[in-house]
């Protein structure tokens, strides 16, 4: 059902992971009889589209709709059904629904599935609300890891940094742990952990004693995962700001990637007509996808936007995702003239045959090639405009004077003059924070100063805003350490030659910069790298951490079997699950494909992430009250 | 063939053998004759009630009220309990060994096998106010069942004490003379089947009234005086008062036999004997007094004398008789056992057997008997393993085992499963017929209990020892025995630290799997003891387990740390919900400072269902920034920042925000400026603005002395001050001006912005007066743009 999560070769099939999380979904809906509709929380929508296709709910005759305060539901329908994430203030919408329903309809069953948790804080307010009764089966729909690529999970979880960091919510991590258990029950015990940062150990910690409970985990041979590598976004705020200059980082930060999928507006696009039928001429990589897109768009009400699935599954996005914005144009550029070419050698000197086998197999291939490179080249030309826009170009300037740690410890003329030019607060704000995080902290006078400026400008309301990212870390005062211009120097944070196109170092992702979380994970795949990775790392914030989960062996049990002997391991990849915890940008997770497309590492990584993020989503997590 | 083994217990109805096996000879106590008693015996080797026979004249010793006493099959009294209601019309015992009584009143009271009293039931008003003659216990699909008949001559079935009683059809014709019934059970339904007269009466539930069969019979009697029905409900036996005995099935559409006794004493008991080979019945066993007498279906019989007083337990293989002196139990011979032990037998596993004695003898006569058996030999080997689980015999059951073993040394490729599998199990039985143990069951019995029944059992008895050793033999978890033997120790040993002690040291070794001291804890504060709960608790790792008991203990400092302690977020929530409801909001406050991780998850609730309660949390913490923040987030929503600016500076200002304090003041200030000046210039947009926006204002309308005047109040530095005149003046393309103030002085701001401004308003003439002056790196771009 999703051949993109299986990969090429890859020992981690995440496919199991989507049919475990489409099967649990499916058996909670079972034991709910009679016709159903299934009512969706916005933030839901996303989630769901990772594990299930939408012939699912067809060939199940179940009907699905968005989740707002009116909402009309169909007036036959016995079961309705509502798949949210459990905050109190949907619960508001339900009550209404019950409300009103019970108007209309009588005899009709309502259900709740909370993903990921059951919330008792929900229950006892629909309780206030006086609606409980009508509510016959409260679940929990366990999905906290959900398959994004062949090589990604996420949990999709935007706000998860904001709620530790800012709220002191720890529902992400203990969910994290949770998943993680979950991630080890579908492919075995991982034997070895590391892992950096306050939260990621505690994440660790809950883990193992979840995992207490498994006694068939540690029971057996070790699983498909060789090592675990936990990493907490805390000790590296500045990758997530930073301005990822990879294709995918590109669009996601100028457009927005959603669940694998990019929605923009038709007129950018030569018309489909001239492509030969997107639905019908979809072939191979694109299918399935089209009704559901129908689905959600009758739902959000867009029918103005264009959908391009984003994902391994798609060719040439491949292999354009994870390359430098400056190669993407060339490489584009190439593959028109390739498939120009093999359009255009046919025409001439054939035989018929020849031509007839070539219009069977390879030209409609070779559409969907030409599609798809129509596609790339249309968002290429997109980003290529914003990127030359000279605020683009000032912005990014200014960063990665930072980055080099340039004049850090007064006020950069730059965010003055752009404070003084009032633009959009939240561009201020990244750049404040790059500087205080390359700065590792401000001192007083500073942090006051730009305090001031923003309350001239911006107003008072500014200061609950900084004081959010205060709470979050992301300003703070200088303290001793400075940790990130020591470890520029120690770990090659920032390198000298920049180099774009077919690129050695993974500091290609950000032209210089590599990001500090893929650069430990680079660090500790060498022999003895944790060890000696350790004692660079102490200024980081929190506990660098090491642990080992040994299969148990019972008094009078015997040993599961021979176990493969080290000199065959060698030739077979080791599997690193990387965590990051409280979200991860497209440039280090592209680092990583980069780590691990390198022969000499002969490592397979396996990505989990509260969320992918990007400079702007991230703050406006943060941002918000 | 071989010499006689066993043989001597055996005899012959024919065609088949039958055998009478001698249990563990059970030794009464002294004072208990089982002469005058009447005695109830749980099936599978159970537990056996006894008490005075009402009908027989005893001289009474002691007291007069009649006291019911619980042995077990080896004569150890498990229990007693007086009998302090009505008239006791019955006992039976339940599938679950639970010690049923019915009384006059039809009113039901449940033992379990120690006498203590578990619960009592009516079976209807009915049978309560017309009293009762008659009552049974009997088994059906749905469990045990009571079925009783009253005075009236109505009968009424109760399955249990939450069902509803059920009544059967009432009886045709008269009530009277009705000497006998039985309970049988098909498919869902119970009904009864009894004998009036001639006649007998099949009462089926739902039916209107009962059917009459009469006329079963050839030769002459007066009355049916006994009905028996077999284990398995397929067959029927009757007993006329002239000692006439019909065998036939339940639905009496057929007749085995109608034997005549030629006896003329009331028989005591009739049981169909059920084969241990399959789940047939060719005879049925009738006690009378000192005598018991088997006839099978061809009418064939065999016959002992016996003690004066026997009572017959039918089995689901076979019938135990429990008498004064002994313990036995008749089976027929099983088809193995036979075909090895026979006289003259000419069976493989016969010769096998011999086989294996001449082998251990070293006799070359070994492979003679071996070349016999050698085309079955697979056949001998499974009969001596299958014949070894019917065995009692210790040593029986060795010599078969290891002829099974000699045999299956013959065979290529031989599946040692189900030797093993007998093997393990016999060792079990041997130890529960063990008189210790006092449980003889057969290998059947065990394998229909199936082993977690048996070893319920034996816990219930008390035999934990055994019960893990049985549990290790067998390969079956064994914690939860360990569990039960703390619940009684929790129950039973009034030390808190022994019995944790205690606890810890058996449930420290590290094959225990999966023991849940919260279990164990919950126990002893059923039993009302907190303290050892808690100590208990605190020997479970997996903190999340603490909190449900916890909170129903109220101990809600430790629920918080336990749930805190997990990082469950979610159980902290419901732990916080559960104090909000029980605690004073001050306690609650006081109890989850000292938990960070509570503290957070209580402020996250509080500020999405009651944002007031948190100014009572930041309070207690005396945290004044979130105070002030507080204020400030009520006062953007109400709309009303003026008038809370100076609550929200204070706060500030406690909190050591010192600049946010001052920040505040200012804002207090301009706010107060920003109304005069509205109306010095009457322009009414200035209220609200940043001190930014209101300086952009005031030079948009032109008067750069007044913002100038606010540059200085609130000291707004000199380039802002210069970026916002360029913007201006670009702005309302006052081009010359510009130009003097970019020559006034140098510029704190640089020349870029003019160039900026200029080009924002198109103007690429006015912006090329500025760029020589711009920063050398930026002017290639500037000139780009500006061509």
């Amino acid at each position: 059902m999703f051949p993109h999560l299986k990969g090429h070769g890859q020992r981690v099939n995440l496919q199991l992971l989507q049919e475990a999380a489409c099967r649990e979904l499916v058996q909670l809906l079972e034991r709910i009889e009679g016709s159903k509709v299934i009512v969706l929380d916005e933030d839901m929508i996303g989630p769901l589209d990772l594990v299930t296709r939408p012939k699912l709910f067809a060939d199940r005759g179940i009907r699905l709709l968005a989740l707002k305060p009116e909402l009309h539901l169909p007036r036959e329908v016995a079961n309705v059904v509502y798949v949210v994430r459990p905050r109190v203030a949907l619960m508001e919408q339900l009550a209404a629904h019950v409300k009103a329903g019970g108007r209309s309809a009588t005899g009709r069953q309502y259900h709740i599935l909370f993903a990921p948790r059951r919330s008792c804080l929900c229950i006892s307010q629909l309780e206030v609300s006086g609606v409980l009764g009508s509510f016959g089966r409260i679940e929990e729909l366990a999905w906290n890891y959900l398959p994004l690529d062949a090589d990604v999970v996420s949990m999709e979880l935007p706000n998860a940094f904001r709620d530790v960091s800012v709220d002191g919510d720890t529902s992400s991590l203990y969910q994290a742990a949770v998943g993680l258990v979950q991630l080890q029950r579908l492919y075995g015990r991982i034997p070895k952990i590391y892992g950096k940062g306050e939260f990621a150990h505690r994440v660790w910690e809950h883990a193992k004693q979840l995992g207490r409970d498994e006694r068939t985990l540690y029971n057996g041979d070790k699983g498909v995962v060789d090592q675990l590598i936990l990493l907490d976004r805390g000790i590296d705020l500045l990758s997530p700001l930073a301005t990822q200059l990879t294709y995918e980082g590109l669009v996601d930060e100028f457009y927005g990637i959603r669940q694998n999928k990019l929605k923009l507006s038709a007129e950018n696009f030569p018309s489909d007509g001239s492509i030969g039928g997107v639905g019908a001429g979809g072939g191979g990589n694109g299918s399935g996808s089209g009704p559901r897109v129908e689905e959600s768009q009758s739902l959000l009400g867009d029918s103005e936007k264009k959908t391009i699935l984003l994902h391994s599954g798609e060719q040439l996005y491949a292999e354009l995702r994870n390359k430098h914005f400056n190669e993407v144009t060339k490489l584009l550029a190439r593959k028109a003239r390739e498939i120009h070419n093999q359009m255009h050698a046919t025409s001439q000197d054939k035989s018929v045959q020849e031509i007839k086998s070539f219009v069977e197999n390879l030209l409609p291939q070779l559409m969907v090639q030409k599609k798809a490179t129509s596609e790339h080249t249309a968002i290429a030309g997109l980003l290529h405009e914003q990127v030359n826009a000279v605020s683009f170009a000032d912005d990014l300037a200014a960063e990665q004077e930072f980055m080099v740690c340039a004049d850090l410890d007064k006020p950069s003329a730059y965010i003055e003059d752009l404070i003084a030019s009032k633009v959009e607060l939240r561009r201020v704000l990244r750049l404040i924070c790059l500087q205080c995080t390359a700065a590792s902290g401000f001192k007083e006078k500073l942090l006051n100063h730009y305090k001031r400026e923003l309350v001239h400008v911006y107003g008072l309301e500014v200061l609950l805003t900084i004081s959010n990212l205060e709470k979050s870390g992301l300003l703070h005062l200088q303290t001793e350490s400075r940790a990130y211009s020591v470890l520029r120097k120690t770990l090659h944070l920032t390198v000298d030659d920049t180099v774009e196109v077919e690129p050695k170092d993974i500091s290609y992702v950000h032209s210089f910069y590599a990001p500090l979380t893929a650069r430990l994970v680079e660090h500790s795949l060498k022999p003895l790298g944790w060890q000696s990775l350790k004692s660079q790392i102490t200024n980081l914030p929190g506990p660098t951490f090491e642990d080992f989960q040994a299969q148990l062996v019972g008094i009078g049990g015997r040993h599961a079997g021979p176990t493969v002997t080290e000199g065959s391991l060698l030739n077979v990849p080791r599997v690193v699950l990387v965590c990051f915890v409280g979200g991860c940008t497209f440039a280090e997770i592209a680092a990583l494909r980069f780590l691990a497309a390198q022969e000499d590492n002969n490592v397979e990584f396996l990505i989990a992430t509260t969320k992918v993020v990007n400079k702007h989503s991230f703050l406006d997590s943060l941002m918000s009250s | 063939m071989p010499i006689m083994y066993n043989t001597g217990e055996w005899f012959k109805v024919r065609p088949d053998y039958y055998r009478k096996v001698e249990l563990a000879t059970p030794d009464w106590p002294l004072d208990l004759d089982l002469e005058y008693m009447v005695v109830e015996a749980a099936p599978y080797g159970g537990p056996l009630a006894t008490t005075r026979d009402p009908t027989k004249l005893v001289p009474v010793k002691g007291n007069a009220r009649p006291m019911i006493r619980i042995f077990d099959t080896a004569g150890t009294e498990t229990g007693h309990l007086l009998w302090n209601h009505g008239k006791l019309i019955a006992m039976g015992w339940s599938d679950t060994e639970e010690l049923i009584c019915v009384q006059e009143n039809a009113t039901v009271f449940v033992y379990d096998m120690f006498g203590r009293e578990k619960e009592s039931y009516s079976i209807g008003d009915e049978a309560s106010v017309t009293k009762i003659v008659e009552a049974k216990v009997f088994q059906s699909s749905a469990g045990t069942g009571v079925a009783v008949m009253t005075t009236s001559g109505r009968i009424f079935l109760k399955q249990n004490s939450s069902k509803t009683e059920r009544k059967l059809p009432d009886i045709p014709n008269s009530s009277q003379n009705c000497n006998c019934w039985e309970i049988v059970t098909e498919g869902r339904n119970s009904y009864c089947l009894l004998g009036r007269d001639r006649e007998v009466i099949k009462l089926f539930p739902g039916e209107t009234v009962g059917t009459i069969t009469a006329n079963l019979f050839e030769k002459p009697h007066d009355r049916i005086i006994k009905i028996s029905v077999s284990y398995n409900h397929q067959h029927l036996a009757l007993y006329t008062n002239t000692g006439l005995l019909w065998l036939g099935s339940v639905d009496m559409r057929q007749k085995y036999c109608e034997f005549d006794t030629g006896r003329k004493d009331m028989p005591l008991q009739m049981e169909w004997i059920m084969n241990a080979d399959n789940s047939e019945a060719d005879a049925v066993v009738i006690s009378y007094p000192s005598y018991l007498l088997i006839v099978n279906r061809n009418a064939d019989r065999s016959d002992f004398p016996y003690d004066p007083v026997m009572f017959l337990v039918a089995e689901m293989d076979g019938v135990r008789i429990i008498t004064q002196n002994s313990h036995e139990i008749i089976q027929r011979l099983p088809k193995c056992v036979e075909n090895i032990f026979a006289v003259n037998s000419q069976e493989p596993a016969s010769y096998l057997f011999e086989a294996q004695k001449k082998f251990e003898e070293k006799s070359y006569k070994s492979d003679e008997y071996l070349s016999m058996c050698r085309e079955k030999i697979e056949l001998a080997v499974t009969e001596c393993i299958e014949a070894a689980s019917f065995e009692f015999c210790p040593e029986t059951q060795k010599s078969l085992l290891r002829t099974a073993n000699f045999g299956k040394g013959f065979i290529r490729g031989h599946n040692p499963d189900e030797y093993m599998r007998i093997m393990r199990i016999l060792r079990v039985l041997n130890t529960l017929r063990h008189e210790r143990i006092a449980m003889p069951l057969t290998f059947k019995q065990f394998s229909h209990l199936n082993p977690e029944v048996i070893l319920s059992r034996l816990v219930f008895r008390k035999h934990y020892a055994i019960a893990i050793q049985v549990a290790k033999h067998l390969n079956l978890p064994e914690s939860w025995i360990l569990e039960h033997w703390a619940y009684h120790k929790v129950i039973n040993d009034p030390n808190d630290t022994e019995v944790a002690r205690k606890i810890t040291e058996k449930f420290k070794n590290p094959s225990v799997e999966g023991i849940s001291f919260c279990n164990i804890a919950a126990k002893a504060h059923q039993a009302g003891r907190d303290d050892l709960a808690i100590k208990l608790l605190e020997l479970e790792p997996r903190a999340s387990l603490h909190v449900p008991l916890l909170l129903k203990m109220r101990k809600f400092d430790r629920a918080v740390g336990s749930a805190t302690q997990s990082g469950d977020t979610e159980l902290i929530t419901q732990v916080l919900l559960e104090m909000k409801m029980h605690m004073m909001l001050s306690n609650l406050h006081m109890t989850i400072r000292d938990h960070p991780l509570a503290l957070n998850m209580y402020k996250k609730i509080m500020r999405e269902s009651n944002r007031a309660g948190l100014y009572g949390i930041y309070n207690t913490e005396d945290d004044q920034k979130s105070i002030a923040e507080y204020h400030f987030e009520n006062a953007i929503e109400t709309e009303g920042l003026e008038s809370n600016l100076s609550m929200i500076g204070n706060a500030y200002a406690q909190g050591r925000c010192t600049l946010e304090a001052e920040l505040c003041a200012d804002t207090s200030r301009l706010l107060k400026l920003q109304k005069t000046l509205s109306t010095k210039y009457n322009v009414n947009s200035l209220n609200g603005l940043s001190i930014h926006d209101t300086i952009l204002e005031l030079l948009q309308i032109g008067e750069l002395k007044e913002a100038e005047r606010i540059r200085n109040d609130f000291k707004v530095p000199e380039r802002r001050f210069w970026w916002l005149r360029v913007i201006t003046l670009s702005g309302q393309h006052k081009w010359e001006e510009l130009e003097k103030l970019a020559k006034s002085k140098k510029s704190p701001i640089g020349y870029d912005p003019f160039v900026e401004v200029c080009l924002q308003q198109d103007n690429a003439s006015e912006a090329r007066k500025y760029i020589p002056r711009c920063r050398d790196n930026r002017k290639g771009l500037w000139y780009m743009r500006a061509k």
